[in-house]
């Protein structure tokens, strides 16, 4: 803490020219409206951290402190400008003289320039709350209790704090869609095995009773229990014969991709109407468009930030923090427009699942087609997956889905015409292959289930490693947010304190004063 | 930084170990990462939080 010894002004904010002595002790200032009380608090400010917080925050529409610090007739001479204060420091018990420039608010001359003084007045620096203006005081008092933190963040000019609040959600927003992705290959990989071994349920029985039935007929041993590293076809490669294809397993990966094409004119109905919806606000009103465009613009911008140049347009600010919150104000007035955008984007995920599995049962039947020699059939797979795999990246991007409506519209899968005559062609040459002898079946069985167990162990591992990423950062943001509500809600209910203490001695000095007989 | 912002990750760090919610490793990474003096990139969260341990102790 310091104490004002007094102050020298000049051409600072509506002072001309102003001495006030302090003394160290407590000071009013009164006057009427426009009398310049509060330049003289924006002068203090100044003097003691190089900032008017006046100058910044909601509202203010990015004045500055070299623009709108000097008085009005000395704006283009900002050296003329200037604050001498002269202060006590109690800890140290040394006087000290802080003379501050408008033209260069953090370089000031401080005498003595002892290292011990020089550390107390950065610690003030650090603190612009130590002085607070007539309307950050007023909207502290009248603040609603849910919005206390964000206010007192205002006040306090802790933007940064907020700032990080919201890079650990960013994070933790990140994480979720890629844990969504690991799931939906969990997903498929699960139904692209358990289609193969035909069961009903995905439990090790199951898996166990069709597997060793086929291993029984190769005169292999059953197999007991599964563990992680248990192999379905251990002992296949010795009897010698290479794997070949499994004719039944093969039907089964075709007449599910026909159950998917059968299923097709209702998948993804709902994202696909919540698509349509959103993008005819968007084109109702193309200034939402705009808005968002500026709003990308600005999220850009915080991100680069990284220092007091604006690194959208390399204005130069008085701080990094004045700028921050300048952003900050443009950003809240899009909040519409970036729901709208969420909605898009999270509809546009879903229809991109469904894309992705119908692909993953293309992937499998393309190698049928091609295990088949049926060049037809391989062309109308690879062209719809490819189709299906750009429509799937453009529904990954917020701009690309703008231009999607045609398509929603006429049906997203866009199904390759004649695909599904080629698809029953496919199928019946495969029917048309013989029969395996039992053996055959069985060993190209037992390769293919081991293959397809593998894809999903791995899609398994994948995915825990995605779900503990997203269960950390969920931690951290919740642990960061407790810590940030406790302190800040500490500190309100201090400050409330003082202000109540305050309050009353003032209220009973004012009744004192009335009681007095005249 | 601010002398509350200096309070509130010290809070978070301590509670993060003190109620185990993350592994050590991450703990300590995500101290070096407050301790620099440069902002914090939602790109540098991600990758720590995707490290090779498993993360949540």
């Amino acid at each position: 803490v310091i104490k004002l010894i007094s102050a020298h002004i000049e051409e600072v904010r509506g002072i001309r020219k102003l001495d006030i002595t302090f003394d160290q002790a407590n000071f009013a200032i009164s006057g009427p409206n426009g009398s310049g009380k509060s330049g003289v608090i924006d002068a203090i400010e100044f003097g003691l951290t190089g900032e008017i917080g006046r100058l910044q925050g909601r509202g203010t529409k990015g004045l500055s402190v070299a623009e709108h610090g000097p008085h009005v007739d000395k704006t283009k001479f900002p050296d003329a400008a200037f604050v001498e204060l002269k202060v006590f420091i109690p800890a140290l018990k040394k006087n000290a003289v802080i003379h501050r420039k408008i033209s260069s608010p953090k370089k000031p001359t401080i005498t003595p320039n002892d290292a011990d003084v020089k550390s107390a007045l950065a610690e003030i620096a650090a603190h612009p709350e130590v002085t607070l203006s007539r309307r950050e005081i007023l909207r502290f008092i009248l603040v609603e209790p849910t919005a206390r933190s964000e206010e007192i963040q205002a006040i306090l000019k802790l933007d940064d704090i907020g700032q990080i609040r919201s890079t650990l959600n960013t994070a933790q927003n990140r994480l979720q869609v890629q844990q969504k992705s690991a799931e939906n290959d969990v997903r498929t990989s699960r139904e692209t095995l358990q289609r193969h071994l035909q069961i009903t349920a995905f439990q090790a029985a199951e898996m166990l009773a069709a597997v060793n039935s086929r291993r029984k007929l190769l005169g292999l041993a059953a197999i007991e229990a599964l563990a992680a590293d248990t192999k379905l076809d251990t002992g296949l490669a010795e009897t010698g014969k290479a794997a070949e294809f499994n004719k039944q397993s093969l039907l089964r990966d075709l007449s599910a991709l026909e159950n998917a094409i059968a299923a097709l004119p209702n998948a993804g109905k709902d994202a696909v109407t919540i698509m349509l919806v959103t993008l005819e606000r968007f084109e109702a009103d193309p200034s939402l468009l705009d808005i968002l465009h500026r709003r990308e613009l600005i999220e850009k911008g915080l991100n680069l930030l990284d220092g007091p140049d604006c690194p959208l347009c390399d204005k130069p600010w008085d701080d990094e923090d004045h700028l921050r919150s300048h952003l900050a104000v443009k950003l809240a007035k899009s909040t519409e427009a970036a729901r709208l955008r969420a909605s898009l984007t999270s509809a546009g995920g879903e229809l991109a699942g469904e894309a992705t599995r119908v692909a993953a049962l293309l992937g499998e039947v393309l190698a049928i087609a091609v295990g088949q020699k049926d060049a037809s059939a391989q062309s109308a797979i690879e062209a719809w997956a490819k189709d299906l795999g750009q429509i799937k990246s453009e529904l990954a991007g917020f701009n690309a889905m703008l231009a999607l409506k045609p398509r929603l519209e006429a049906g997203w899968h866009a199904m390759p015409k004649d695909f599904a005559k080629k698809l029953a062609a496919l199928k019946t040459a495969v029917e048309d292959r013989p029969d395996q002898t039992a053996a055959v079946d069985a060993q190209t069985f037992l390769s293919t289930a081991q293959l397809r167990l593998s894809d999903y162990r791995n899609a398994m591992r994948q995915n825990k490693h995605a779900e503990a990423a997203c269960k950390a950062a969920k931690a951290a943001y919740d642990a960061y947010c407790a810590a940030m509500e406790t302190e800040l809600n500490a500190l309100y209910e201090s400050v409330e304190n003082d202000f109540s203490s305050f309050y009353r001695a003032i209220s009973t000095r004012a009744t004192r004063s009335n009681s007095r007989p005249s | 930084m601010t002398i509350l912002k200096q309070t509130i990750v010290a809070k978070f760090l301590g509670n993060l170990a003190e109620q185990q919610l993350l592994d050590k490793a991450k703990i300590e990474a995500l101290r070096r990462l407050f301790a620099e003096d440069s902002k914090i990139k939602a790109d540098d969260l991600v990758k720590l939080f995707t490290g090779d341990e498993d993360g949540v102790a």
